[in-house]
């Protein structure tokens, strides 16, 4: 019973997303369009009068039936229309496009953190059981899911900052005194680097660093937690006593026999970290002043700006589906045994 | 530096646990018979446990010969798998070796890596010797196989890879040949269709052929030991014999001595040239395979016999040996261990310490009132 | 580490129960801490306003931004209302939040997972659908999304809370129903003339509920962050009313100048109430099954 080949397995798992981008355009649109109160009042704003609401009604479709609403809905996403923002003016999509790469790019900064933290400790905290590095992970991962993520920052920048003024104020993604590097990905230090301005590089990477940490510290614990526990079942498992009696060297047994089968649940573990990472991203984007998607977000509640929300929410979970996709192709990459019927 | 000249010629078997700083640190003892390959002194081991110690093995004492193969039965849970982790030392952390020695005796051009320069044989304590000397050692002249082959092999590496990883780790082989010498690996093992099982995984392959893929990676290097840990279990029948005459085939071939363990006695009368019972941690019996059937020593090694099923016999003829093996984390254990399942047990039983009896030259027994020969005698009528 | 009865006459039944209290307790030192710190903060949540000090609303300018003193033991804030009553009384409305997204999430989501699982087929498909569709979404953007489009008040925070806590519940349910469907005890009670309701509802459900108590522990832990974190950012509490969230991002524009007590002290508080639940938690699951651990 081989399994199917690589790029069957590849094209059944992207179709499987299908259902789930159609289950999340429907559940925003019910958020949108089918929810009670009036939604052309929403989208028109507090401020609005009647004339400006029943505008917004006719231009959204907004009397039509629900079934036709739905297709309006889908045709306005396809052509990548998601409203314009009552506060700045723009479409949603455009701020959207604008902000995103400052999200990303303190989004995978906190990954790399926390992977560059959590592994090392979790593979050190299984192979030396009930030592000092043991009790340190066992307690970073009971007490890291306690931390609440803007708390930890706002801890963070007063020691750091305040008192100890190693890092910069957080105010944004660059001091004041510098300007922007010119855009190639819309991650600053990939472009700095790219434009060969080191002194660029540090200033936004020491920028970068308060909010990263933050962020990283919270999918830390659940990280270090797994690949302990992962590390563990793996190290007692026959075949690494098989290995052993082989006489393989340490090195291979622990990565390239231990820690590839580890990576499994790890990984699985990865995409519901996720959805915490991209959840945190907001409050510690509202935190240090980062321009990203999220604060956009917080601005645009607090304002009533209706479409930039729901823009917002819509964009976040595409991107957080697109993610365990990633997640899960990896998988298939790993293990032979993904996708064969048992 | 004692020189290892001395080893050799020195004609009766002294214990010189301590032969200078050097040789003491490298775990060097200047005994063992030449003739062995494996000797084990009074070995004795415990598990330290949260609900107590547990005395796993006591004053294990046998040699195993170039070549031959023993079979070592008994009980779960009577320590033969424990005594074969010991052997290639790899013993869950909570074990503890209060006393005794694993002897290896390493044949000429088998030493590892460091001893390339000496081309006399050598003697080690595997208790003393260093991870990596181990490391050396296992896989390339001890080897071991598992229960459970499925399980046992990667999940996620190609067979044939896992097979060229010990060849790339203990032998000099340039890397183009390291393939074809795997594919003669898995023929030398009658894998059908070599070429296309190499690409295999493990969970594509049956019970079977798992079994035999670890074989091959046992054997890769021809070691001259090869320990098999229940092989068979969990096979189907037909697939037993296929394995057991492969491994008896290799052995012939390779002159490797094995080690079966197994609590099928009946196979191990089979295969085996000798057998070692063991209860309770206690290896109560040692004799020629035909000797031991026709005439066992100890009661347990007749209740043992008497109890394998049999065409010829009914089920009221199968008698079942009462009780249950003692509880290893007693402080109060008897001296043999056997004593509460046992007809012909004495106060003398319960007071002295065991003591190896032998009745004849390769027969020894732990008891101290071995069934007599009448009663030996009797089973011949059974 | 028993505690052993007295030697000489066996234990009366007083005796015994300390003893084994005594041993329950010692060998779960820290979950035991844990419920007495629950305790406590059950006690706040309940009694908040006549614990605290002073009245958490009545402003003072004349002690604004006061550091810790003995007078206030956590310092004082913009308005000069001392924070220790604010953070007291703020338990009520942070736990009480929690508990009832729980409870809501809990009720309806055995409920469908108890269906889910009992049924199968198209209930199932269904079901696990709506399950899936929101687990699509990472949660707490989920929770924005559904706050801005039910209205900025408590109760939609609460509901929030409930329906992005519907998946876990939904799903664990689902799959213990799943493994005891064919039990035996499950084909004698529909042998004896149980219909499906009774099924589900008197035998299933039963044998489901201890491992649930230890996902609603842990749950409430991570309810009561989810709840602080979305008025953090402004969402459903409004000033002046104390909640620990909105406490901390009212402090949060004074850190920079120094006046750390205003954030950090709520923040502190916060962490505690999560740490004990998830204590709880542990200590629950260590005790009704180990194997549940990763």
């Amino acid at each position: 019973m081989p399994r199917p080949s690589t790029p069957i397995l590849i094209l059944r798992r992207i179709l499987a997303a299908f259902p789930s981008v159609l289950g999340v355009i429907i559940l925003t649109f019910i958020l949108t369009r089918a929810l009670p109160g009036d939604p052309a009042a929403y989208f028109a704003g507090p401020a609005a009068s009647q004339e400006a609401i029943d505008q917004i009604r006719e231009t959204l479709g907004l009397n039509r039936s629900l079934p036709e609403q739905f297709f309006i809905y889908v045709g306005e996403l396809l052509r990548g229309d998601l409203g314009s923002s009552l506060t700045t003016g723009q479409t949603v999509l455009s701020d959207l496009l604008t902000r995103l790469p400052a999200s990303l790019e303190l989004t995978f900064a906190g990954l790399l953190f926390s992977l560059t933290l959590a592994i090392p400790l979790g593979i050190l905290a299984a192979t030396r059981p009930n030592s000092w590095i043991d009790h340190t992970v066992r307690v970073i991962a009971t007490a890291g899911v306690s931390l609440p993520t803007f708390f930890t920052g706002l801890l963070l920048i007063y020691v750091l900052y305040f008192l100890l003024g190693i890092v910069p104020a957080p105010l944004g993604r660059l001091d004041i005194l510098y300007s922007a590097p010119p855009p190639v990905t819309g991650l600053y230090l990939i472009d700095s680097l790219l434009a060969g301005d080191l002194e660029l590089f540090w200033a936004a990477l020491s920028q970068l660093i308060l909010p990263a940490v933050t962020l990283g510290l919270f999918a830390l614990a659940p990280l270090a937690r797994v690949t302990r526990a992962a590390m563990l079942a793996v190290l007692s498992s026959d075949f690494i006593r098989t290995a052993k009696a082989s006489g393989l060297p340490s090195t291979t047994v622990l990565f390239s026999y231990a820690f590839r089968n580890a990576l499994l649940p790890i990984m699985t573990t990865l995409g519901v970290v996720f959805s915490f990472l991209l959840g945190s991203n907001v409050l510690v984007e509202k935190v240090f002043s980062w321009p990203g998607i999220g604060s956009y977000a917080v601005s645009a509640l607090v304002a009533s700006d209706y479409a930039a929300v729901q823009g917002f929410v819509l964009t976040m979970a595409l991107l957080y589906v697109g993610l365990n996709l990633l997640i899960d192709l990896l998988y298939i990459a790993i293990d032979p045994r993904a996708g064969v019927e048992s | 530096m004692s020189n290892p000249q001395s080893i050799t010629q020195t004609p009766q078997p002294k214990v010189n646990p301590l032969s200078g700083g050097v040789a003491a640190g490298r775990g060097r003892s200047l005994a063992s018979s030449p003739s062995s390959l494996l000797s084990l002194r009074n070995l004795s081991l415990e598990f330290r446990t949260r609900t107590g110690t547990v005395r796993a093995l006591e004053n294990i004492s046998l040699q195993i010969n170039p070549g031959e193969t023993v079979g070592i039965v008994g009980e779960s849970g009577s320590g033969k798998s424990v005594l074969a982790l010991a052997i290639m030392g790899l013993l869950d952390p909570a074990a503890h070796i209060p006393s005794g020695e694993i002897l290896w005796h390493s044949p000429a051009n088998q030493q590892p890596k460091q001893q390339t320069a000496q081309q006399q044989s050598a003697t080690y304590d595997l208790l003393k010797a260093s991870e990596k000397n181990l490391r050396q050692l296992r896989g390339k002249s001890l080897s071991m196989i598992f229960q459970t082959p499925r399980t046992a092999l990667n999940p996620i590496r190609k067979v044939g890879k896992q097979i060229v990883a010990v060849l790339r780790c203990h032998t000099s082989l340039p890397k183009r040949q390291l393939k074809p010498r795997a594919l003669e690996l898995l023929a030398s093992v009658k894998i059908p269709d070599p070429q296309q099982r190499y690409n295999a995984y493990p969970y594509e392959l049956s019970g079977g052929l798992c079994q035999r893929i670890m074989i091959a990676l046992a054997i890769a290097c021809s070691p001259n030991l090869l320990i098999a840990d229940e092989p068979t279990t969990g096979l189907d029948v037909t697939t037993q014999a296929t394995v057991m005459t492969l491994l008896k085939e290799l052995a012939t071939k390779q002159q490797m001595a094995t080690v079966l363990i197994t609590h099928d006695l009946a196979l191990a009368s089979e295969y085996c040239d000798r057998i070692l019972v063991m209860h309770a941690g206690h290896l109560i019996e040692s004799a020629p395979t035909r000797t031991l059937f026709n005439a066992p020593a100890h009661p347990y090694t007749h209740k043992l016999i008497a109890a394998i099923p049999e065409p010829h016999k009914g089920l009221h003829d199968l008698v079942p040996i009462l009780g249950n093996l003692p509880d290893l984390r007693r402080q109060d254990l008897p001296p043999c261990r056997f004593i509460s399942r046992c007809d012909l047990a004495t106060d003398k039983c319960n007071n002295t310490p065991l003591q190896r009896q032998q009745i004849t030259a390769d027969h020894q027994v732990a008891c101290w009132h071995p069934l007599g020969k009448d009663q030996r005698g009797m089973m011949n009528d059974e | 580490m028993t505690a052993s009865p007295p030697a000489s006459s066996p234990p009366t039944p007083r005796q015994s129960f300390i003893a084994q209290a005594r041993y329950v307790i010692s060998e779960n030192v820290v979950t035991f801490g844990a419920f007495l710190l629950f305790f406590v903060f059950v006690l706040f949540a309940l009694f908040g306003g006549a614990i605290a000090p002073y009245n958490p609303l009545t402003s003072n300018a004349a002690v604004a931004l006061s550091p810790p003193t003995l007078s206030h033991w956590f310092g004082t804030d913009d308005l000069g209302r001392d924070i220790l009553s604010r953070v007291i009384v703020a338990t009520r409305l942070d736990l009480g939040i929690a508990v009832v997204a729980v409870a809501l999430s809990f009720f309806l989501g055995s409920i469908l997972g108890t269906c889910a699982g009992y049924f199968g087929g198209w209930t199932d498909r269904i079901i696990s659908r709506v399950v899936d569709t929101i687990m699509a979404f990472p949660l707490f953007i989920l929770a924005m999304g559904l706050v801005a489009a039910l209205g900025n008040t408590v109760e939609n925070i609460i509901y929030a809370t409930a329906i992005i806590n519907l998946p876990l519940y939904t799903r664990v349910i689902r799959s213990e129903v799943l493994t005891r469907r064919e039990a035996g005890y499950i084909e004698a009670a529909r042998l004896s003339g149980n219909n499906n309701l009774q099924i589900m509802a008197f035998h299933l459900f039963p044998n489901v509920l201890p491992v649930m108590m230890v996902h609603i522990s842990l749950n409430m832990g991570w309810a009561i962050l989810n709840a602080a974190g979305l008025s953090f950012i402004g969402l459903g509490v409004r000033p002046p009313t104390p909640e620990w969230g909105i406490m901390v991002a009212e402090g949060a524009t004074y850190i920079i100048s120094g006046e750390w007590w205003l954030a950090i002290f709520p923040g502190l508080i916060l962490m505690l109430a999560v740490f004990c639940f998830n204590l709880l938690g542990d200590g629950l699951r260590d005790l009704i099954d180990p194997r549940l651990r990763t």
